[in-house]
């Protein structure tokens, strides 16, 4: 349920369909995810969540399951 | 070059001078308005002195709605195109960019890929001074950004934002 919801963001923040995404996804592999859109990730993440992210963590979580996994722990605590 | 420089500078006055006739917007002193053909102001603008509104080279709509204000240098850079509703207000030295510099995304070019994204900001938004409105920002109605925020990404009405990035602080 939580990675649909988080799929559902990064599907419209980067304007690729959902069914796209999955461990591979990354700056690396999605031509649209650039240094602006991370930002926008987090922040769109953050808001979708209730959650909010370190400083460091806006920068380095930089892939999906990176970004599952800090939301999970964050949604843990 | 000196020449280059006052035949700039009359078509700036120029161009500030049309748009004054045209829209009936206050300009002061030492605005700068450059590639007007893409911009558009409704009713009763205020653009303070030393306001910088940049249009857009490609033809991308800059439009402001009615009653907006620019307050003193507040700069606009609409390349990537702008929306300003009704009666907002851009405060001092704030600062709204429809392009930036990604240099990680092509390492064949050393010049970083200069990337467009529009700007949209709803009607009766507060952009305290100082701030930053990033390339692909949406902000609702009645939105209002702290004093030195820098903002990105999509925002409903009647958010309050601040800090870098702008987190919302209550709805």
């Amino acid at each position: 349920m939580m990675e649909e919801r988080l799929k559902t963001v990064l599907a419209q923040v980067l304007d690729i369909p959902s069914q796209a995404i999955n461990d591979e996804t990354a700056p690396a592999t999605v031509a649209s995810w650039d240094s602006l859109k991370q930002m926008q990730i987090m922040l769109a993440i953050e808001d979708e969540f209730g959650v909010q992210f370190s400083d460091e963590q806006i920068h380095e979580l930089q892939s999906f399951p990176a970004i599952r996994q800090a939301l999970s722990a964050l949604q843990k605590k | 070059m000196i020449w280059k420089n006052i035949r700039q500078r009359i078509k700036i006055v120029t161009n500030a001078f049309n748009v004054a006739l045209r829209y009936g917007v206050l300009i002061e002193s030492a605005v700068t308005i450059k590639y007007r053909e893409s911009i558009t102001f409704g009713e009763k603008c205020t653009l303070q002195s030393c306001s910088y509104i940049y249009g857009s080279r490609r033809g991308l709509p800059v439009q402001f709605g009615n009653h907006v204000v620019v307050a003193h240098a507040a700069m606009i850079l609409g390349e990537g195109g702008v929306e300003i509703g009704d009666y907002t207000h851009l405060g001092p030295q704030s600062v709204v960019t429809t392009q930036y510099g990604d240099s990680q995304s092509d390492s064949r070019t050393e010049a970083p890929v200069v990337k467009y994204a529009k700007v949209k900001i709803g009607a009766g938004c507060w952009i305290g001074s100082g701030s930053v409105v990033m390339p692909g920002t949406v902000l609702g109605d009645r939105c209002i950004v702290a004093p030195n925020s820098v903002v990105f990404g999509t925002w409903s009405e009647s958010t309050v934002l601040s800090g870098n990035p702008a987190r919302p602080r209550k709805r």
